[in-house]
Parts: structure tokens; sequence; C-alpha cells
């Protein structure tokens, strides 16, 4: 017998989870709402720190003829966002919505870590309802 | 990221057997932050091989989907191509760096000195088929030559490999700003020589990389259908 040394992380290594983020989308007047569930031990990039680093969330609503969309703006100044939080997007009708209102898409781009992995780039698209009676003219 | 390097002590049963090879390939980026204990594990069991029954050979697989920060020089989308095959092999819905994949048959975090020494320990016990190599550099062209028979396999693919000894890299942008990284085995190119079921002779010329350090010419015959490694050998120039 014999005995070697290997040098070797000692963290017990999780099962990666590869879809660590669960998102959400609904309307307030005057602004869309993304909710970011993000699973413990991971970490998202802030869409607000433009710093170098990984890829941050990028946020783009589809109807752009019929919403001007603000930049987006996170709840928190960290350079990354953990556990639940909002992100914001201000803005302002540039028609009058249907009648019988309008189906929003955000599409949403990021990268996240854990303290162990870094998973690729990630594209979601959501959609919420926004009624006449919702908006800001 | 917090990391805790410590010794992880193993007893293995001497013996006088043959080492068995077995390929190790580290999905890895020099922008992803979660990868440096990786690269420093694989460079432990590379330098140290501290396995009696196993001859680990490396391949450091640089992916580019963590590029938009800070540009691996070692990257490509070919390699990124290779892990989401083997993502479809283990079934897993995405892919993730660091990914330490043994023979083609175990998947895990490829900083986790414990799920090493697992699969390695697993792989020791599954036979490979004998495989010859030999590479010669002339200038800036390699040959090599490799033959193998008596496969007996369903379909298999023939890859050669070309890998620089070692790197270092300064990183000034993304999540390893100011970290110097060190590499060992760093895939600069992955070809597939060609399929086959039972035999295959192959004479190659290729084009050496541009700046390598120290080469490495490693030949493997990966099953087509469960992406296993049926056969492997390595040339050291």
């Amino acid at each position: 017998m014999r005995t070697l040394l290997l040098i070797a992380a000692t963290l017990a290594a999780q099962t990666p989870n590869l879809n660590p983020i669960t998102w959400a989308l609904s309307t307030q007047p005057g602004k869309l709402v993304l909710h970011a569930k993000i699973a413990e031990h991971y970490k998202l990039f802030s869409p607000t720190k433009s710093t170098p680093g990984p890829i941050p969330l990028r946020v783009k609503v589809l109807e752009s003829r019929w919403l001007r969309a603000a930049k987006p703006l996170a709840s928190t100044d960290s350079h990354t966002l953990t556990g639940e939080t909002d992100i914001t997007i201000p803005y302002t009708l540039r028609r009058k919505l249907p009648n019988d209102g309008l189906t929003v898409h955000v599409e949403v781009e990021y990268q996240s870590c854990s303290d162990q992995i870094c998973l690729p780039i990630t594209r979601r698209t959501l959609e919420a309802k926004l009624l006449p009676a919702n908006p800001v003219l | 990221m917090k990391l805790t390097i410590a010794l992880l002590t193993l007893t293995l049963a001497a013996s006088a057997q043959t080492k068995s090879p077995i390929l190790l390939e580290l999905f890895t980026s020099e922008g992803c932050s979660s990868c440096p204990p990786a690269d420093k594990l694989v460079e432990s069991l590379d330098k140290q091989q501290p396995f009696n029954g196993a001859d680990l050979i490396i391949l450091g697989e640089h992916v580019d989907y963590w590029d938009g920060s800070w540009k691996d020089r070692f990257s490509s989308r070919a390699l990124t191509n290779r892990q989401w095959e083997y993502a479809k092999y283990f079934g897993l819905t995405g892919v993730y760096t660091p990914q330490l994949v043994v023979d083609g048959q175990s998947e895990f975090v490829g900083s986790s000195g414990p799920d090493a020494k697992a699969a390695i320990t697993k792989a020791i016990k599954n036979h490979k088929h004998p495989l010859t190599l030999s590479a010669k550099a002339t200038g800036n062209k390699l040959h090599a030559s490799v033959s193998i028979e008596g496969l007996g396999s369903k379909g298999a693919t023939l890859y050669l490999a070309l890998a620089d000894e070692q790197a270092t890299s300064q990183v000034t942008r993304g999540e390893n700003a100011g970290r110097t990284l060190k590499h060992v085995a760093i895939v600069r190119s992955l070809t597939a020589v060609g399929d086959l079921t039972n035999s295959l002779t192959k004479e190659l010329d290729l084009n050496l990389p541009s700046n390598y350090s120290g080469l490495r010419v490693i030949a493997f015959v990966q099953d087509r259908t469960t992406g296993r490694i049926l056969a492997i050998s390595q040339e050291k120039l």
C-alpha cells in the first residue's frame, strides 16, 4: 500500500442546477416588473452595472411599436443579484392600447454562476397582458 | 468564490498491473470565475498521476460562451459544441463550466476532487483497446501515424488532438480580472480523423499550432452511441 496526496477542493460538489433562475413578468401602471427567483448559491449579474465582467442581464421589450421602454432598474445597487429580486422597466405608451389589451413580450438574456459553476448565456421570452386601464399615457 | 483547498489523502493498493489510460476532459474558460480551482485540480492530477492503475491523459477544452468580457485565446465554438454533445450523452438540459468528463462516461463539477477520485477509480476497471500512435514534428508540420485493430464496435470515431503542454494567461478583464491562470494540456486542435467499427490505420500530416510550448499528441477512439472512450494513446513532443 502506498499513500498519495492529491490536492482537491473540499467543498461537497452540488449537483449542478442548470436552470437556476425562474422568471415572471407582471405589469403595473407605467412599468413592467420582472421578478427573478434565483436559486440558493447562484447569482445573476445586474443589468445596471457595466463594469467588465460576465454578460449582465439584458432586457428588451419586443413591442417597441407600442411602448417606449426606459433602462431597467434593479432593486439593489449590487453588482450581482441573489435570492428573489425585481427588475423594473419603466415605460410610456407610444399609442393608445387596443380595447382588449396588448400582450407584451420581454426578452431576457443573462449569465449566472454559483460558487462552483458558471452557466452559458440563457435567453427567455416572458409575456404579460397590458390592459388599457394600466398604462400611463 | 469561497473555496478551501485541502489535502485529500488517497490510499491506493499498489500493484504491478499495466496502467489503464484514462481520458479527462476539462471544459473550462478563462472568463469563468468558478474555473481556476478546476484548472488547479487537473494540473495536480496531470503532474502527480496519483492513481496506480491509471495513466491520466488530460485535455483542457476551452469553451467560448464566457468570451463576452474576456476573450479566452484558447476557446473555440467547436469545443463548446463538443460539450453540448456530452450534454446529450448525459441527458443534461445544458452545459456549464467547469465540467470534467472522465472517459466519456462520468461528468461532474470540475473542481470536485472526490468526484474525480470516484470516476477515475471506476474508469480504471474498464478495458481499453490498444491503440498505436507515433508522432513526429518537422518544421511547422506534424506527421502522425495511428493504428487500431480488433475494436469490435458498432460505430466509433477516431480523433486526434494537439494540446499545448502548458500555458499561463494574465487575465485583465472579466470575473477573473487580475488573476494569473495556469493551464495544462490545452487543446489547440481536435480533428475527427475517421469512422471505424473494427480496424483503422491512418497517416496524417497536420499543421502545428502557432506559438506552442511543448506539444501533446493524443489519439482516441470514441463510441458514437454512448460517448465511451474505447482506446487512447498519447505522445509528448
